[in-house]
């Protein structure tokens, strides 16, 4: 065995663990679903073979319609806000509050991370109640008229992404407060030596530093997104008509409340590749270097 | 002496007989898995205690193990499947056909006495799929209309309605002299939902939910008016415009807040209501062709995975024996009596329902795709609440979906 040869060798044994259990846990539960997709199956009999009737029958079905159009307007609505937002605060902390009023922000903005989205949820229908919401109370001091937030098709969906948004904005805002202090001083400096006011550092050095960072906040974002079904769970359970229907709901609905596993494997691969082609053209837009 | 030694005789037949009865009841070794939903607080410790006398008498253990509701079919589907399930489940109609049709389920006829069958009040009920799987072991809790007597009062009323016309005037008498909700229903839970804000209006008007063939709806025109006459409670402004982001649970607290006149709720909710200090009425459902409003039908199951389908029978005896199931009703969940000779432990006041108005009491049938058929109707006729769709288009769309899946 030459050289180059047992340097290759010794290269395979180390990648081999990690590449074992991206086989056992990554590749083949693909694989496998991609054969159950492929039958009818329900669990409690064996998986019997029917071709694509799973991939007909899902592009025909308007639970999976709706769920798809949901999916995709709530992937608009989060992930901008959410990544915009995050940015914001923590530019704002890094700029103005490295102290520990910055440091007590950061920790309260943390809470929502940590807890359940059974329990943001919850908390979120009883905020947005239509009778007894404080919602609803602090817009009626305004003059404007009680809104029945998850009763309606036209707000139901925007609750529970505002949920999202309020759960998810402080990790991402740790992730950019972390990204900005990698930032070298000297570049403020030098900025503030040739005048730049603090808008223009901003848009200038901040947010073209942040890309690698922004980069991975949308991607997480997006990926989170498209797997939304805890808040849905918690707040509407797809309600009302097919508003708030999700993939991922969907999902879980033919899998564990309809015995339609195979049917749900199906659902689950078109959302993979969904997420594959969205995220390929996301990097063209901002993972080019 | 004669008297001394047919004594003897007698004495030596209980003792044969007794020998005869543990050595057929005898599951030394055996442990037999019990799965079940909470009922009360400690429904474990509940039956720990009383089969504590079987397990001594059989030689046979339990493992009991008491599933939440909110993982209760997952639990099933991936035990069953994963081959660690139970031997005795506690299933309700719902969940049912898929187990039945892939053989986790076996019949029990064969194991059950002429006598035993004629004592147990239910055991037609568990004849479903064109065999006796079931053991009928919760039945009752029928969703009833309950009153606010108080509010029904300052309206200047005195009895709950009982067709659909009072439904609605008395709503509109409570709302006028109260000025709060006189009737509410909840469309912004989940499908199960159907039990209180769809099926009895189905039944009330006459129609069925499947007929044998399974087809949705075979009475089109009574489902048809019942989805018109809950639209029309919308439109007239008798059920709250907020209905389709109110739940069960809502419904229920407004109830006891006495902030709504009339809800549909379960009978077991009525402690609660009197927990919470409002003088209650109810009439068990409104008549309009009919009278009709969905009743528990669930049941004990022998799996075919029990290990020792005799010791589970035996067990399924046990459980649906009268003093077991009248401390089960007495101390963990109030239900009419299942079996001829068992006491009524339920709650007083709807004593006589349970006799008068048997007849209108649905079970939800045994069908292939029910679940979901039920998360489309509940969302069809959601959307029908949010005039997205008619009345006629929801049900229509729901029956041709129905008829996609099979």
């Amino acid at each position: 065995m030459s050289a180059k040869q047992k340097n290759n060798l010794w290269g395979w044994l180390f990648v081999l663990p990690s590449f074992a259990v991206l086989l056992v846990f990554i590749a083949f539960p693909i694989v496998r679903s991609f054969y159950l997709s492929l039958t009818d199956y329900n669990v409690l009999k064996p998986p019997s073979f029917v071709g694509f009737k799973n991939y007909v029958s899902a592009f025909k079905d308007p639970f999976v319609q709706a769920s798809f159009r949901n999916t995709f307007q709530y992937v608009l609505t989060t992930v901008p806000i959410q990544t915009i937002l995050s940015m914001i605060v923590a530019a704002i902390i890094a700029m103005r509050f490295q102290n520990r009023y910055g440091r007590f922000v950061k920790g309260c903005m943390f809470i929502p991370v940590i807890s359940s989205s059974v329990l943001v949820g919850t908390l979120f229908t009883l905020l947005f109640d239509s009778t007894k919401g404080v919602v609803n109370s602090a817009i009626s001091l305004v003059g404007i008229a009680p809104v029945n937030w998850l009763g309606q098709k036209s707000t139901a969906l925007l609750t529970v992404c505002i949920a999202t948004i309020w759960k998810n904005v402080g990790y991402f805002l740790v992730i950019f407060y972390a990204g900005i202090m990698d930032i070298p001083m000297s570049y403020y400096e030098a900025a503030e030596v040739d005048g730049a006011s603090k808008l223009q550092q901003f848009f200038s050095i901040t947010l073209p530093c942040l890309k690698p960072i922004t980069y991975l906040v949308v991607t997480l974002g997006i990926i989170w997104s498209f797997q939304a079904f805890d808040m849905v769970y918690a707040m509407t359970q797809g309600g009302p008509g097919k508003s708030t229907y999700t993939m991922v709901y969907t999902i879980y609905n033919a899998a564990f409340r309809e015995y339609r596993m195979g049917y749900a494997c199906t659902v689950a691969l078109v959302l993979f590749v969904f997420i594959l082609v969205v995220n390929n053209i996301q990097k063209l837009f901002l993972g080019r270097e | 002496m004669k008297k001394f030694v047919s004594m003897l005789l007698v004495a030596m037949l209980c003792v044969a007989m007794c020998a005869t009865l543990a050595s057929a009841e005898d599951f030394s070794g055996v442990t037999v898995t019990y799965w079940t939903a909470p009922f009360g607080e400690n429904d474990a410790a509940f039956f720990e205690e009383q089969l504590s006398d079987w397990m001594a008498r059989t030689g046979a253990q339990v493992n009991i193990e008491v599933i939440p509701w909110d993982s209760y079919e997952e639990k099933y589907m991936t035990g069953v499947a994963s081959g660690t399930g139970p031997d005795v489940g506690y299933m309700y109609n719902e969940m049912l056909f898929n187990y039945i049709d892939s053989g986790a389920i076996l019949p029990i006829d064969e194991y059950f006495t002429d006598e035993v069958k004629a004592a147990a009040i239910y055991w037609e009920n568990g004849k479903v799929l064109g065999q006796q799987y079931l053991l009928p072991y919760v039945v009752g809790n029928p969703r009833i209309l309950y009153v606010n007597m108080d509010l029904l009062a300052e309206a200047g009323l005195d009895a709950a309605p009982t067709t659909w016309d009072e439904l609605v005037s008395t709503a509109k008498a409570i709302k006028e002299a109260t000025g709060k909700t006189g009737f509410d229903q909840q469309w912004g839970g989940y499908f199960g939902d159907l039990n209180e804000v769809f099926f009895p209006y189905l039944w009330q008007a006459g129609g069925r939910l499947v007929d044998d063939e399974g087809n949705l709806f075979p009475d089109f025109d009574a489902a048809l008016k019942a989805a018109e006459f809950l639209y029309s409670l919308k439109t007239e402004g008798v059920i709250s415009e907020y209905c389709t982001s109110r739940d069960g649970s809502a419904i229920a607290e407004d109830f006891r807040n006495g902030d709504i006149g009339m809800a549909i709720m379960s009978t077991s909710a009525a402690a609660k209501n009197t927990e919470a200090g409002i003088n209650w009425g109810f009439a068990p459902y409104t008549t309009e062709t009919a009278g009709g409003t969905f009743v528990a039908n669930d049941s004990l199951v022998l799996m075919s995975s029990a290990k020792n389908v005799e010791a589970a029978i035996s067990l399924m005896k046990e459980i649906t024996s009268i003093p077991v199931m009248e401390a089960f009703h007495e101390q963990v969940y109030q239900m009419p009596p299942i079996s001829e000779g068992e006491k009524y432990l339920d709650n007083p006041a709807f004593e006589t329902m349970y006799e008068e108005a048997a007849s209108g009491f649905h079970a939800l049938p045994v069908v292939a795709n029910f679940s979901q058929i039920e998360a489309a109707l509940y969302s069809n006729l959601q959307s029908m609440m949010m005039d997205d769709l008619t009345p006629e288009e929801a049900l229509r769309t729901t029956i041709d979906y129905a008829a996609s899946l099979s």
